[in-house]
């Protein structure tokens, strides 16, 4: 009977020597110029992250003098990787931040984590650290052993994707087609960009989302409407629950910096109104054994804008990374002696 | 390992390198098994001690079998065979669902129990290395083949890696001839390999993972039950899906196999053009087909022994065809469901066989629809995670809908699913009496060349969801 997928007991009779050479070129040529095409657009490389390369990064925590970040967006735009190496090219960084998700699980993940020692900068923001959606699918994959075949292909996908433009996940070419369907164009460039250590860097000036002030607010109302519990008595319980671990962290002779990234306009007066500084997170700072960092409190910190009033642009976040590594100097929690200079 | 992955690249570029270096072949062949394990290791290091205790058994058993005088010694040693085989099948695959089982059926005789849920992690590819060690063994009890003589063919022959964790499931007596001199790849055999390779990467990464695959996920893995429109959509996606994933792998196992010099049997013919259950089986998963008829339906007595036997043993076989593919009922379903129609197939061409005469192509076609339709009925049950789930996609494709039931499906990603399935249907159909080779052989060399860079490029530009192939699990 004739085969579908192939007959493997007979090879075609055709050109060959001139198929794969034609093929080949074809496949180079298509790569060249898809790339220098969505280059042109204003596209910029930016990987796929996911859970696996999520989990990797967080088996990664026992590593000598490692910072880990964990928070959620705002950390991930804000907290720039490069000026962080620029000052500290020896110290590992790694991001664990999860855009959407809390921060306090993960503070007890690794806080049960006997291996880690190291320092976490963590993320507080009252809207997102009661009542969010939980992180058991990431905590459950990074719990899972992960193949050294799989670790490999994901680092060279990770890398690639970081690399080259046409490996992003919008100028995919399904997701091509399916945009130019449904809108009738190609894609806009995307204002955000993932990188190869998960960190990620925002040009507003390529974003082309509905804005205005009236948005701005509608956005922040259903943010606080999902999110928040302003009820200082459960953010309290909350808070009160992270003391044990950041003891248990100190006592490892690691530390637990907490931080609360720069917000503005609409988002600020909406958080203020729901969660005043003064109820949630000064009483908050008062408390505990961390080392709590608030961006209106450092005057390097409190004049950056948020251009759509929760996240930093990539022009900004370098300054806000300077301040902030500036500010654990000064308090003594990390110690500015490699090429200090240069960076700040 | 995984073909569609940059690891599986660098693997098989240095395996391709050092079988081509000029060696002896049994060096060849010591390279190839040791690829093999590293294959395999790659997944998961402590299971290759499952491929050697297959390996070792059957070895050694099929020798003892096939000197064995008495016929109880013969038995007393495929028994061995069996049970070292189907223990270690039953203990990894099947040992939760047995137990589980167990605990509902003391629960609904009224004895309370409850046991540890034993933390078994199922050995990848276990059902097909399994049952093609065992066709070896068979095959000697049955005297249709002699014992190995070299025990790096044997070897090779079960821990191959192209076919080792998805098949296709290879007979000893089409592999084990071919060790026994240099294989060797020529261009054409390294080219069309690769060929198969792009062909089945493209399948499996962009047919089935991105065009597919959101959609059966949308519906069967969704908290909303779907509306009849959804559930159709659904399902065919699926049914799309399972094909690409599966003849993906297969294509790409017979391309690899054919870039090292080995030749592997096919694994489907164009199954969604098939007339009748007994021709879609004949297309469909055809090496693990053709064993379950070879080494359990036959040996049942296959249609030998009367109407009503034949039907028995058709219905045991697709059972037990259905349980293969996984520790659950609702496989058990599908396989019956399977049994069901076969049967009804007999019945109905012994009653219409001598009234009705040759039917022409329009009523060929409508009878291929008809069957088409019926599979993806059964599809339902070999996709929903239980039978709940499946009873509700099956009821809203019936028209009948729960109360929350909604659309999830929007219009493009409806007609994606349409038109896609319409074309895997419509390739089917019009590759039912040729091959992909012939059709190659018709098509200008160009465009041959623009098919592959158009899929190279395609899969490339495919930066979804990692999705492991479907038939891993089974």
């Amino acid at each position: 009977m004739p085969s579908y997928t192939s007959s493997s007991d007979r090879i075609p009779s055709i050109p060959h020597g001139r198929i794969w050479p034609l093929a080949l070129a074809m496949v180079v040529l298509a790569v060249v110029g898809v790339e220098v095409f969505w280059r042109m657009q204003g596209h910029r490389a930016s990987m796929t992250d996911d859970p696996t390369w999520w989990a990797m990064h967080r088996q990664a925590v026992s590593q000598e003098d490692v910072v880990v970040v964990i928070g959620a967006s705002r950390t991930q735009l804000g907290i720039s990787s490069s000026v962080f190496h620029l000052r500290f090219p020896k110290r590992p960084l790694l991001r664990l931040e999860i855009a959407g998700k809390g921060s306090f699980e993960l503070l007890q993940d690794l806080a049960e984590d006997e291996s880690f020692q190291g320092l976490i900068i963590c993320s507080v923001a009252p809207s997102g650290d009661v009542g969010r959606s939980t992180m058991s699918e990431y905590l459950d994959v990074s719990r899972n052993r992960i193949s050294l075949d799989r670790r490999v292909n994901r680092a060279a996908s990770a890398w690639l994707q970081d690399k080259l433009v046409f490996l992003s996940a919008e100028v995919g070419s399904l997701a091509v087609i399916r945009h130019v369907i449904d809108t009738g164009r190609l894609p806009f460039p995307r204002y955000i960009a993932t990188h190869y250590d998960r960190s990620r860097s925002a040009d507003f000036t390529l974003w082309r989302g509905p804005d205005s002030p009236e948005i701005r607010q509608r956005r922040v109302l259903r943010w606080a409407q999902k999110w928040g519990i302003s009820d200082v008595r459960a953010w309290a319980k909350r808070t009160s629950q992270v003391e044990p671990l950041v003891r248990r962290i100190q006592q490892r002779g690691g530390n637990v910096v907490f931080l609360a990234m720069p917000i503005t306009d609409a988002f600020l007066t909406m958080n203020e109104r729901v969660y005043p500084k003064a109820k949630y997170w000064n009483r908050f700072a008062a408390e505990t054994n961390g080392v709590p960092v608030h961006y209106l409190d450092v005057p390097a910190m409190r004049d950056l804008n948020c251009p759509d009033s929760s996240h930093l642009d990539e022009r900004d976040s370098p300054r806000f990374t300077r301040a902030l590594l500036d500010e654990l100097n000064r308090r003594g929690v990390i110690k500015n002696v490699e090429r200090q200079g240069k960076s700040g | 390992m995984i073909f569609n992955s940059f690891t599986f690249l660098a693997f098989f570029a240095v395996v391709l390198a050092l079988h081509n270096l000029p060696l002896p072949w049994r060096w060849k062949k010591i390279n190839l098994i040791g690829a093999s394990y590293l294959f395999y290791a790659a997944w998961n290091p402590p299971f290759v001690i499952l491929l050697w205790m297959s390996t070792i058994t059957d070895w050694f058993v099929a020798r003892r079998v096939d000197v064995a005088t008495s016929q109880w010694n013969r038995r007393g040693w495929l028994g061995a065979s069996l049970a070292v085989n189907l223990g270690l099948l039953g203990f990894f695959k099947y040992g939760t669902f047995l137990l589980d089982n167990w605990v509902a059926l003391l629960g609904s005789l009224g004895i309370p129990f409850t046991a540890a849920r034993p933390d078994i992690i199922l050995p990848v590819g276990i059902s097909f290395y399994t049952f093609q060690t065992l066709s070896y063994t068979l095959d000697i009890y049955f005297r249709r083949a002699r014992p190995c003589n070299s025990f790096v063919d044997f070897a090779l022959y079960v821990t191959f890696f192209p076919q080792l964790v998805a098949g296709p499931i290879v007979r000893s007596s089409q592999f084990l001839p071919q060790c026994s001199e240099p294989r060797g790849a020529s261009i054409p055999n390294i080219a069309w390999g690769m060929m198969l390779l792009v062909i089945g990467l493209f399948q499996k990464v962009v047919v089935a993972d991105g065009l597919l695959a959101p959609t059966v996920e949308w519906v069967y893995d969704g908290s909303w039950s779907p509306d009849t429109w959804s559930a159709w959509c659904g399902t065919l996606a699926f049914a799309g899906q399972i094909l690409c994933d599966f003849s993906g792998y297969s294509s790409c196992a017979i391309g690899v196999a054919m870039c090292l010099g080995f030749r592997i049997p096919d694994n489907f013919r164009a199954p969604y053009a098939a007339i009748g259950f007994a021709d879609f089986w004949r297309r469909w998963h055809i090496s693990l087909s053709s064993w379950l008829r070879d080494y359990l339906y036959i040996p049942l007595g296959g249609n030998r022994r009367g109407a009503r036997r034949t039907h028995v043993n058709l219905m045991l076989t697709m059972l037990i065809g259905g349980l293969w593919h996984g520790a659950s009922w609702t496989f058990v379903f599908w396989g019956g469901l399977h049994g069901l129609y076969l049967v009804a197939e007999r019945i109905l061409r012994r009653v219409f066989a001598s009234r009705v005469g040759p039917v022409g192509p329009p009523m060929r076609f409508v009878l291929m629809i008809v069957t088409f339709v019926l599979v993806c009925f059964t599809w339902v049950f070999f996709r929903a995670k239980t039978f709940e789930n499946s009873f509700v996609v099956f009821a809203a494709m019936l028209g009948t809908t729960l109360d929350n039931a909604r659309p999830l499906i929007s219009t493009l990603n409806s007609w994606i699913v349409l038109l896609t399935v319409a074309a895997i249907v419509a390739s089917h159909w019009l590759l039912r009496d040729t091959s992909l080779e012939q059709i190659v052989e018709r098509l200008p060399w160009w465009l041959t060349a623009l098919a592959i860079a158009l899929m190279t490029m395609f899969i490339f530009t495919m930066p979804g969801e990692d999705r492991a192939f479907i038939y891993f699990q089974f």
